[in-house]
């Protein structure tokens, strides 16, 4: 057992592992999938410590849709592009932690209840007022990845961002959480 | 590389601070609210060989609000809503300051206008009047064995001081929430009355 960890730990720590040797990576979130949102990834491995990528989510949920329509919720992500930097914070490139900052360009739906004063009528009456929405959030998030025969991985993924131009409109806060599996290439 | 690495995660800190720091309460977004004091009345018979209590309600489709500069309109507002429902329940005294629920059956009420839900408490629907343009709701408690009883609004509820309506509406149009206080509620929010 001591011979197969500190097998581990060498193999863990080979400062030159194939893994370097291939930039990019490609990843689909599967949390997001089982709740009908599509979350795909591509990912550049600059060197040993730094990556940037991009990814993109689409959503249109039947159950997001109908919370929306309900009133349960007042805004609605429909899209969002998050372009991010990361940095790894372990020495080993087969199973990590990282943190990263990102930015996320998002929009959707937004709906509010707005009093009408109808002068034709001369009354008042409430209704529910639909438009769209485009902002841009600044987040963080941390995570931790685990390779697969250098060449499956397995992604674990949480953080926040916030809004930063039209919160009348979109949400405060935009959440970064995932789990994915990708391709590294 | 190490002074980029305490950037980086100060940076990140920062944000999740900020982030948590903006975060808006939870809402509900398909309901809005009104107040109009005096929309019902609770009388007791005016004929003695006829006894009951008479509960009535009444709201106009145009309803004046405090704070609006036109009447607003109830039905346009929910999405054409025809009922405005409210809720009140009766208990008996069984003793000295000893109360119970009356189960409410049919032969106890007799609805003049709107309807009414019987069992453990009345679910009173107000419904509109297309040709007074009124929600109305009059119902007659009657036939209750002899005894003193008291008769609250809202069920299971702890507001003492008025009538709580709320439209009946569908197919995700917007929810009245129309609060109604009334003088003729005890500090405790009870109409006493009794039954001979």
């Amino acid at each position: 057992m001591l011979l197969s960890c500190q097998f581990a730990t060498a193999q863990d720590t080979i400062p030159k592992s194939a893994l370097l040797q291939k930039k990019n990576e490609v990843r689909v979130d599967v949390l997001a999938t089982a709740f009908s949102r599509f979350n795909f990834t591509y990912e550049r491995f600059l060197n040993k410590n730094f990556s940037v990528g991009l990814t993109s989510v689409f959503s249109n949920s039947k159950s997001a849709n109908d919370d929306f329509d309900e009133g349960t919720i007042n805004s609605f992500t429909k899209y969002e592009f998050i372009p991010f930097v990361r940095y790894n914070l372990s020495k080993s490139q087969r199973s990590f932690y990282f943190a990263e900052l990102f930015a996320d360009i998002n929009g959707g739906d937004f709906r509010e209840i707005v009093l009408v004063n109808d002068s034709s009528t001369g009354s008042s009456y409430y209704t529910i007022d639909k438009s769209t929405y485009t902002d841009i959030a600044l987040g963080a998030s941390v995570g931790y990845k685990y390779y697969i025969k250098d060449q499956i991985g397995i992604e674990f993924l949480v953080g926040f961002g916030s809004n930063m131009l039209n919160k009348d409109k979109s949400p405060d806060i935009i959440s970064r959480v995932g789990l994915s599996v990708g391709y590294r290439f | 590389m190490k002074s980029i690495k305490y950037i980086f995660l100060a940076t990140i800190a920062t944000v999740l601070m900020a982030a948590d720091c903006s975060n808006k309460d939870s809402e509900f977004y398909n309901d809005v609210f009104a107040t109009v004091p005096n929309l019902v009345t609770v009388a007791e018979s005016p004929v003695p060989e006829i006894p009951g209590l008479f509960v009535t309600a009444s709201i106009p489709k145009l309803l004046t609000v405090a704070g609006l500069s036109q009447p607003l309109d109830i039905f346009r507002s929910t999405g054409g809503a025809t009922k405005l429902l409210f809720s009140y329940e009766i208990e008996k005294e069984i003793s000295a300051n000893n109360w119970e629920y009356v189960e409410i059956a049919s032969e106890n009420i007799l609805s003049v206008s709107g309807e009414s839900q019987v069992g453990s408490f009345v679910l009173g629907n107000a419904v509109l009047n297309s040709g007074t343009n009124i929600f109305e709701y009059q119902a007659v408690i009657q036939n209750l064995s002899a005894g003193n009883y008291r008769l609250s609004f809202g069920y299971n509820s702890q507001i003492t001081n008025l009538v709580e309506f709320r439209s009946q509406s569908t197919n995700n149009n917007l929810f009245l929430n129309l609060e109604s206080p009334v003088t003729f509620l005890d500090i405790n929010g009870y109409y006493y009355f009794t039954a001979p």
